[in-house]
């Protein structure tokens, strides 16, 4: 399935680009909330890649959508932390 | 400076402080809180022209971050308000210490929509520094 690599392959490119943008959201402001998200971002982004990637693509294993859980929750954890943070 | 009063200025200067002049302004009615200032005043300490000091001291009025008549041409630095003192205290000491830093943070275009970005997910709006 060559047009499904194709456009994991956009999708991890997509979420590493925005992954570097928060990044530098984060050098300019200093603000966790973008660290969060970046951190998302890139574990996203190397999870498609790493899936797109595999021998065997097997798309109901776990993993992945543990790894994908992990990258939401930091989005959560984001905007939790962005409400708990002192003013 | 640490890192959290460090964010504190950072954020302040990027949600409150859109130019050079209203950061000059902000800072001297602050420094010479004792007194109410008109935009001639300004104008002559600041070396803008006076329209230009007029649209600051409406703006920084119309904000709030300071107390000025109905009209808004006369303000003053509400030293009462301890906490936007305090914090405009610590802009001061960083424009000192780091003038080009401070500067080219208040023509970041990019971090200011960044960090309009980032307050949008705060439930709960901040709208007084003091």
């Amino acid at each position: 399935m060559v047009s499904n690599a194709v456009l994991l392959g956009a999708i991890a490119m997509a979420s590493l680009v925005a992954a570097l943008l928060f990044l530098r959201f984060w050098r300019s402001s200093r603000d966790r909330f973008f660290l969060f998200l970046a951190a998302s971002f890139a574990i996203e982004g190397v999870n498609r890649a790493a899936f797109a990637l595999a021998h065997e693509r097997v798309e109901n294993e776990p993993v992945y959508y543990l790894v994908r859980l992990c990258a939401y929750a930091l989005i959560i954890v984001a905007i939790v932390d962005k409400n708990r943070a002192r003013r | 400076m640490d890192e959290a009063t460090g964010a504190e200025v950072r954020r302040f200067i990027l949600t409150s402080i859109p130019s050079v002049p209203h950061l000059e302004t902000l800072l001297l009615l602050w420094r010479e809180r004792n007194r109410e200032w008109d935009a001639a005043g300004v104008a002559q300490r600041i070396y803008v022209p006076e329209k230009t000091a007029a649209a600051v001291l409406a703006d920084l009025g119309a904000s709030g971050l300071l107390a000025c008549d109905d009209q808004l041409r006369r303000c003053r630095f509400d030293a009462t308000r301890e906490a936007l003192a305090a914090l405009v205290g610590r802009l001061d000491a960083e424009y000192a210490r780091d003038l080009v830093g401070v500067t080219r943070l208040i023509h970041s275009r990019s971090s200011r929509q960044a960090q309009a970005f980032a307050d949008a997910f705060k439930f709960r709006k901040d709208t007084d520094h003091g």
